[in-house]
């Protein structure tokens, strides 16, 4: 049950990389997220007794990265790109196998020999640690500002489980301060993406160009 | 006490966000810079004088480090927002701002100074994470304050650039709780520097390891240092001048500490070696990666800014090299170059408002347009360059003899030719800027105001620092290296 | 071997039944999905029938090949669909997983031919669009299989029943029902419905084809969509051993009819596919299919 969650988490931020569409890469943050935070609500529930700590982790996750994220992605969406097509600095099939070959060096290199001293079963730290490269990818391989959004909060989603893999959840407060951080940081971008429309006329940042050395 | 240093710049920030025009502004402004100030100099001079350290409080703790930083960000910022003051009047007069927005750069401004008190002050590694992505957000809207296309686009750059990097310095804190929660149990303890560093050497080394490594490359991001730099001459230029100001002598010095914190703990968990050498690689990359960039620049801010990631090289050298020496280097250029570089970018800033440019070909002739901000001006250069007088040359003495101790000739040798070859280049455009006709159409002369005697105190500092250290100094340093190399325990 | 001849007579005839009513069911989901009656589900037992029935014309520039194609074609898949074990886990023995490949591969290489053979420009143009795509979907189909190869540890039909229900399963369904989409000439990669020279691929190898000749080949096709699905059903929803034959042969049915409208409800949701974007579409099926082998051999 876990792990086909865990699963679903990996193949949507997968399927990021194999689209253009915005709209359609801002449904697939939010499945990843949900799927997420059932991870965590499994966890927490699982067990002897209720894991209170997960649950609330769970519970914050679905409010802040399922409801409140993408809509604001979307209101911004609608309110920035003309287009809903997203130029690219790496074509799609080429991405999607790079994609493979990250997930492919997490799983032979990255796990079992850099982290051979965490002791952690199961798919999860393989999965997280396959999506923050995969969100990094996701920044570098398309030329828009708002997919660089959506890579940073793909990256932090696959640090959260990350945490929830190694160690059970980190104390609370940081939890709260980081999904603050996230929020803020999330409104701050959509702001200067709005702002870069509105000066530069375009999204893409192949127009970001003029400071150079 | 320390809770203090938090709310009063953010109850400052709050106070500015409510339309009350520039007058207001400026006075609640001033009232919170000094407020900060002072509490800033009480709670680290407590710490050293009166050698009181407050075991009990669990959130935001204070020690021997801590407090060179706290002092250093009272100053530098208590500096930078008292000089904003005229700075943004002389925006408003050139129309490049409008008076709403006055309110909110106030807002912003002690808002950031805010969050660099809570990063140095945390006792706690995950809140110190939270808070320096938290300076990243408000610093970005900050840098793109104009709203110009240049100013957006190093804004970009620099949210995007570093929130990447420090989302590394999370695994790398993931991966310490994890070596922690082995000796400590899973409690917020785990994440406790108190704890942690009598507990350091029962730490997994090779899991220490590889954690050092993710926040070296994560902190080493916000810091400035070579490969990961390249936000840094963008934000740094780009942004308004007290902004930059506050960036390049506080925040590298706030992502410094964190490095210094790991460093400190690896060491102890590792063995010498590994972080140090780590440490010692990037820091020489950094000063011989600044060095081209600052020989042909023609934008004044940009070449301060390069020269602050060759000096971020310089203290991360210090670091890794390690020893009284190396420590002590370290410290000192910490305090120096923040004093010495704030001067820099404030009377930088004054000057291109004057100009009505950034580009050093156009400024020419300073010594007659503003006489005593140019020699201000000159002077800070000077002293970043490494000129006798003034602390600088005291700290990169330090480090120099310790690096032809500990590694060898040959790095010592690449420090003092890189340093060298940046002096030259510095006076080379000092020279250049200085000692040139102004164009007519200037008006000449200056009035001697309160800005002045703001640039001067820390130049005055630093040069004291070069000419005699009082004992007390120095034994206020002694007691921070012994406790740097004691490994961070009391 | 009595034995082996009567299992093998009788999926021969199975599959010869099931596979145009399972088109028949596809077709009549698309329509109403489309808000309009459609045919009849039994409406291609009847086109079949009526082409049966018909003389086949052959032009005279053409040689055995052309011929001999349709005969190729529909056995070559009734042997494919003989090598799954419908019923017990009981497999002929002949072949196994890269037999089957190896058998798609030689109806497809004989149509292509046929096609070029009467030098007319659909049949040309539908040859190399058809070796194209092929040259895609192998690769897919083929790693998605090992995939799940590499989970059961054997490349025997008999083995790999249920190789997929493992969590990496997923991945390696969605990168199969990618390659099944293109195999079976279904939107969005392939029209099947169409005979326009825009986007005819399989239509137009068939073109110059009449009678019973095009009637084992539409049979053909129709066969090879229902052989997917059953190796599809095989591998991710098998039958548990011990019940009764038609009980289980039903199931299996029923399964593969729910696969079909899969099929339906995928063709009537997306739009065909430039041709020069499936390259892209059909890279993605491949790297699920890689992430599924990669799963199944680092856990």
């Amino acid at each position: 049950m876990l792990d086909f969650f865990t699963y679903v988490f990996l193949i949507a931020g997968f399927l990021m990389l194999a689209g253009k569409v915005i709209t359609n890469n801002i449904t697939l943050l939010a499945i990843q997220s949900l799927a997420l935070s059932i991870i965590a609500f499994y966890l927490g529930l699982s067990g002897g007794a209720v894991n209170w700590h997960m649950v609330l982790i769970g519970g914050l996750t679905f409010a802040v990265k399922v409801i409140v994220l993408p809509w604001i992605l979307y209101r911004l969406v609608d309110k920035v790109a003309a287009r809903r097509v997203v130029p690219l600095s790496i074509g799609l099939g080429s991405s999607s196998l790079i994609g493979v070959l990250l997930v492919g060096l997490t799983y032979s290199y990255v796990v079992p020999v850099l982290l051979k001293e965490v002791q952690v079963g199961g798919q999860l730290l393989p999965v997280a640690l396959s999506t923050v490269l995969l969100g990094c990818f996701f920044m570098i391989s398309r030329r828009s500002a708002l997919s660089q959004l959506i890579g940073v909060i793909v990256m932090e989603n696959g640090l959260f489980l990350c945490g929830i893999a190694v160690t059970g959840g980190m104390p609370l407060i940081i939890e709260f301060g980081i999904f603050f951080d996230l929020l803020v940081g999330a409104l701050v971008m959509g702001i200067m993406t709005y702002q870069i429309r509105d000066t530069f006329d375009t999204l893409d940042t192949k127009f970001l160009n003029k400071l150079k050395h | 006490m320390l809770y203090l240093l938090l709310l009063a710049p953010l109850f400052t920030a709050v106070c500015c966000l409510f339309p009350l025009g520039s007058r207001w502004w400026e006075r609640i402004n001033v009232l919170g810079a000094l407020l900060t100030g002072i509490a800033a100099l009480y709670c680290s001079l407590n710490v050293f004088l009166v050698g009181n350290i407050d075991r009990t409080q669990a959130f935001l703790v204070i020690d021997q480090l801590s407090a060179v930083l706290v002092l250093i960000i009272g100053i530098v910022g208590t500096t930078c927002c008292l000089y904003t003051v005229s700075y943004l009047r002389s925006d408003l007069k050139n129309g490049e701002l409008t008076e709403r927005q006055v309110g909110r750069f106030f807002g912003l401004l002690h808002l950031f100074v805010a969050t660099m008190y809570l990063a140095v002050l945390a006792d706690n590694l995950g809140v110190m994470w939270v808070a320096i992505e938290f300076t990243t957000i408000v610093s970005a809207l900050l840098v793109g304050f104009y709203g110009n296309k240049a100013a957006l686009e190093a804004a970009w750059k620099y949210i995007i650039i570093c929130t990447v990097g420090i989302a590394f310095a999370m695994l790398g804190i993931i991966l310490t709780f994890y070596a922690a929660r082995g000796v400590l149990g899973s409690d917020e303890i785990s994440l406790s520097w108190r704890f942690l560093y009598p507990v350091a050497a029962k730490l997994d080394p090779s899991l220490m390891k590889l954690a050092f490594i993710f926040i070296l490359v994560g902190y080493g991001t916000k810091a400035g240092l070579f490969p990961l730099h390249t936000w840094l001459p963008d934000a740094h230029s780009q942004a308004p001048s007290p902004v930059s100001a506050l960036l390049s002598g506080v925040l590298l010095n706030c992502a410094i500490y964190a490095i210094i914190r790991f460093h400190l703990l690896t060491t102890m968990a590792v063995g010498y070696n590994f972080s140090g050498r780590l440490l010692i690689i990037f820091g020489l990359m950094s000063m011989a990666g600044a060095l081209p960039f600052i020989l042909v620049q023609k934008d004044i801010k940009r070449l301060l800014a390069y020269s602050s990631v060759e000096h971020v090289g310089i203290i991360i050298l210090g670091i890794g090299l390690g020893g009284v020496l190396g420590y002590t280097g370290a410290i000192l250029h910490l305090i120096n170059h923040a004093l010495g570089k704030s001067v820099l970018f404030l009377s930088a800033g004054t000057l291109a408002q004057t100009y009505h440019s950034k580009l050093i070909p156009r400024m020419q002739g300073i010594g007659q347009l503003l006489p005593i901000t140019s020699k201000v001006f000159m002077a800070s250069l000077l002293a970043i360059g490494g000129a006798p007088p003034f602390g600088l040359f005291i700290s990169e003495l330090n480090v120099a003899t310790r690096g032809f101790q500990a590694g060898g000739p040959g790095l010592g040798f690449v420090f003092l030719m890189v340093i060298a070859v940046v002096f030259t280049g510095l006076i080379y455009f000092a020279g250049k800027m200085y000692f040139s006709d102004l164009p007519a159409r200037f008006p000449r002369g200056e009035q001697f105001s309160v800005n002045h005697i703001l640039l001067l105190l820390p130049l005055c500092l630093l040069i004291s620092q070069g000419i005699y250290m009082p004992g007390a100094v120095q034994d206020l340093i002694a007691k921070v290296v012994s406790f740097m190399t004691a490994g961070g325990v009391y | 071997m009595i034995d082996n001849l009567l299992i093998a007579g009788g999926q021969i005839i199975l599959l010869i039944l099931m596979a145009p009513i399972v088109n028949g069911i596809i077709k009549k989901a698309k329509a109403l999905t489309q808000c309009r009656r459609g045919p009849s589900v039994f409406q291609p037992y009847f086109d079949i029938i009526k082409f049966l029935k018909r003389e086949p014309v052959v032009s005279v520039n053409t040689s055995w090949i052309t011929q001999l194609t349709p005969y190729v074609c529909l056995s070559a898949y009734l042997a494919a669909g003989c090598l799954i074990p419908l019923w017990e886990h009981r497999s002929l023995g002949f072949g196994d997983l890269i037999a089957l490949t190896y058998l798609f591969a030689l109806s497809r290489f004989s149509l292509a031919l046929a096609g070029l053979e009467p030098a007319s420009a659909f049949g040309g143009m539908g040859s190399s669009r058809e070796m194209m795509i092929a040259t895609l979907v192998e690769p897919v189909m083929v790693i998605g299989l090992f995939g799940l190869v590499v989970a059961a540890g054997t490349t025997d039909l008999k083995g790999l029943a249920g190789a997929g229900q493992n969590p990496a399963g997923l991945l390696a369904f969605i990168g199969l029902m990618v390659a099944t989409v293109a195999e079976t000439g279904r939107i969005p990669v392939d029209n099947p419905d169409t005979h326009l020279e825009l986007t005819m691929v399989h239509e137009a190898m068939l073109l110059e084809y009449a009678g019973r000749h095009l009637g084992f080949l539409h049979l053909a096709a129709m066969v090879k969509q229902a052989v997917l699905l059953i190796l599809l059903v095989h591998l991710f929803w098998p039958q548990q051993p011990g019940i009764p034959i038609a009980l289980a042969l039903g199931l299996l049915v029923g399964k593969v009819v729910a696969l079909g409208l899969l099929l339906a409800l995928i063709e009537s949701v997306l739009a065909k596919m430039r041709l020069f974007k499936l390259p892209e579409l059909l890279a993605s099926g491949a790297a699920f299919c890689l992430l599924a082998v990669l799963m199944n051999s680092f856990v």
